[in-house]
Parts: structure tokens; sequence; C-alpha cells
């Protein structure tokens, strides 16, 4: 994709090797960003649809074990 | 060992992480061998998005029991992500004009290798996410069309009214708990995964390439905490009011191991629990927009990634000396934008380049 839209803008496909070296590195800032950005949007999304417990939000201290017990 | 165990896994994952790094250090380019095993990880990973996408948006929506909901909910999500990358686009392009990362760059471009390019046509790529055939989609790991397709069957199934497909229904929710607990079971992994990637990152990275490329690293640092430590705050602050750092106190281990293994789809179980557990937020919302918000990111929608391609753009730009202005920066961005949307991660397609 990148590929065609660099095309698709006129700049020189030169720099997308370049680009695949250095990915790992920037890619754990984007991937933490996009994540946080999720979860933002979820707490906006939900708060104005009426789906968001206060009281659970704003509780201290809290300690999130992985145990995944039934979700759904 | 025992001890090892009780730890919480987000320490271990830490320990890993530090283990990895410094295994780099020593073993230099031998490190190389480590790197199945984090490789392994990977796959297993990549082998849950599917089940583990379709069945947790499928449950949320069930959640939901009428159309209208999912509408809302998805309406607002889809809108807050437009927003947030329209913001992250404009300030990509800022600070590129500002920082000018591409300095410097000219010895290493001079040494690229060249990459085949080929037609694009935006129609077509819009009605490429509907899928003809769903199992094409499947097999090719299409995301954007098996989510349009999962949600139709979400809202077929609410229009039928859950009671009268009950069994449809139960191995629904059933599924959704089957592929949690999987996932749960492979994250445990995650601390020895993160240690082997890291040590092959380290290990076999230029260091040459990474002080050449080091404004540009820099310059996408400023702009991703202006994103996180600004943007987000204001946005949830204006809409709703709450708290934004009760809010990250409370995502962090969503944030950690997101950082720690750079995979999106494998952070949607963490995510969900805690939207659950420390948000207040319940499976109908977050069944929902979490898998979604996860699974776009192949799609190169997200705000982050959009900057980020405002800098390679800007960056090339500085490279070549084709005079730029702010506006056709960012118009020219904003239309390649919207159709730049569902296609694939760019990262996969720099490897299909190879």
């Amino acid at each position: 994709m990148s590929i065609v839209l660099f095309e698709a803008l006129g700049m020189p496909l030169l720099i997308i090797p370049i680009l695949a070296a250095i990915w790992p590195v920037i890619d754990t800032g984007h991937t933490t960003v996009n994540i946080a950005g999720d979860l933002n949007g979820t707490t906006i999304v939900a708060k104005r649809t009426n789906d968001l417990d206060d009281k659970i939000f704003n509780t201290k201290n809290i300690k999130l074990n992985t145990e995944i017990k039934d979700v759904f | 060992m025992k001890r090892w165990l009780k730890l919480p896994l987000y320490t271990q994952i830490a320990i890993g992480g530090l283990l990895g790094i410094i295994l780099g250090i020593i073993l230099g380019d031998n490190a190389k061998y480590l790197e199945p095993f984090g490789t392994l990880f990977i796959r297993l990973l990549q082998m849950l998005i599917i089940p583990l996408v379709i069945t947790s948006i499928l449950a949320g929506i069930l959640k939901m029991k009428d159309a209208k909901s999912v509408g809302k909910v998805g309406g607002g999500f889809l809108f807050y992500l437009v927003i947030t990358s329209l913001i992250a686009s404009t300030i990509g392009v800022i600070i590129a004009l500002i920082l000018k990362p591409g300095k410097g760059m000219e010895s290493i471009l001079d040494h690229g290798e060249t990459v085949e390019s080929e037609e694009f046509n935006f129609v077509d790529h819009f009605l490429s996410w509907v899928p003809s055939n769903i199992f094409e989609a499947l097999g090719n790991m299409d995301m954007l069309p098996i989510i349009i397709f999962t949600v139709i069957i979400g809202l077929v199934m609410i229009s039928l009214g859950v009671e009268k497909v009950p069994m449809t229904t139960n191995i629904i929710n059933e599924s959704a708990n089957i592929m949690l607990k999987l996932t749960e079971y492979i994250i445990k992994l995650a601390p020895y995964g993160i240690l082997a990637l890291l040590a092959n990152l380290i290990g076999t990275f230029g260091s040459d390439m990474l002080t050449a490329v080091f404004n540009f690293v820099i310059a996408d640092s400023i702009a991703l905490a202006i994103i996180l430590l600004l943007v987000y705050p204001i946005l949830l602050k204006l809409t709703t009011g709450l708290n934004p750092i009760q809010f990250y106190k409370n995502i962090y281990p969503s944030m950690l191991f997101a950082f720690t293994t750079s995979t999106s789809s494998a952070t949607i179980p963490i995510s969900l629990q805690v939207s659950k557990k420390n948000l207040g937020i319940s499976e109908k919302t977050a069944g929902f927009t979490i898998p979604f918000g996860a699974t776009v990111n192949y799609g190169w929608f997200r705000g982050s990634d959009w900057c980020h391609f405002c800098f390679c753009s800007k960056f090339i730009w500085d490279r070549y000396y084709i005079g730029v202005n702010f506006e056709i920066c960012f118009i020219r961005f904003s239309f390649i934008h919207w159709s730049s949307w569902g296609s694939r991660s760019w990262h996969s397609h720099v490897h299909c380049a190879f």
C-alpha cells in the first residue's frame, strides 16, 4: 500500500527499504499510542452512551490480574 | 522458578525485555539464532487474530440487542477515529516542517533499492472492502472485509431477535470465551518471546542506520508524545469530563503490553479486561470497539500511523528539495488518507516489497 501511495504522491520509492529497517524501532511507540487511542475512544463512546461506571473508573490502586474470566 | 512464575506477567515481561536487550548487546550478530523463538511467539499471536476478532465483535454486537445502539457505538467510535487521525496528521505535518527530519539522509537514500510499483484505483479499492468470497478474505487475512461481513451477520442476528437464534448466540459467546482463554495462554509466553525478539533486534541492528535516522526517530517520538499527553487527555476531558490521569492509571497494563509486543491484536484481551475492570465499561461497547480499533490498525487509518506517514513524506521532500507548504501537504494527505483506509498495514507491504 505504501508503495501505491508513494507512487501516487510522486515520491521516490527508495525510501521504503530504509523505513522497513527502522520500522521495528518506531513501531513500538505507534502501537502504544494506537492502543491508548482505542481505549480513549472506547471511554468517550461508553460515557456518552451511559455505559461507563464512574465508581469503577475512579477506583484507586486497582490490581489487574491477567487471568481471563468469562468476558462475554 | 516457583518465585518467577508467581511474579505478575507485566513484571515478567519487563524482566524478559531487559534480558533481551542485554543479550542482544552481548551476542551481537549471533543473536539471530534466538530469532525463531520470537517468530514462534508472533506466529501464535497472528494465529489468534481472525477467530478472536470475529467472535468478540459478534459477541459484542449481540450484547447490544438492537441495531440502533450498534449504530450509536459504531458511528461514535468511527467519528472519534476520524477526528483523532485528522488532528494527528496536522501535528505530523507541523512537526515535520519544523524539525525537517530528512536532513542528513542523502547518503543513505542513494544506496536504497528500487521497489516495483503497482496501479491503484480508488473505486476498486472501496469495492474491495465488500468480500465477494468470505473464504478468500479469510484466507488472505483481509481484515476489513472480514469485519464488514461479521458486522452484517451480527446485525442480521439482532434483527431476527437473539431469542430466535439461541444456539448460535451461545456458540458465539462460548467461542469468544474460548478464544480469550487461548489468548491468555499464549500471552503467558510473552516474556520469553519478547526476550528473543528484542535480543535479535538489538543484536542485528546496524548502529550506523540508527544514528543516521536518529532525527527521524526523535521527530516521530515528539509527535507521538503530543498525541498521547495532549490530544487524548484534552479530548477525554472535553467530551466526558473524566480525569485523564485516572484514565492513564487505569489503562497502563494495555499500554505496557502494546509497547513490548508491538502487536495491537495481542492487546485485545488485555484491553477488554482493562475496559471492564478498570474503566467500568461493559462488553456492549468494548466488545465492539476494542477488536475493531485493534484491527483497523492494519488499515493505516490510525492517527499515529498517519502522522508517521506525513513524516516519511516530509522526510523525502527534504531530501529531494521539492518546495512544499503546509496547505499542499495537508490537502494531499487528507485525500490519500481516505483512500488508504482499509488497506493492509504498510509494514507488511514493505516486507512484500523485498
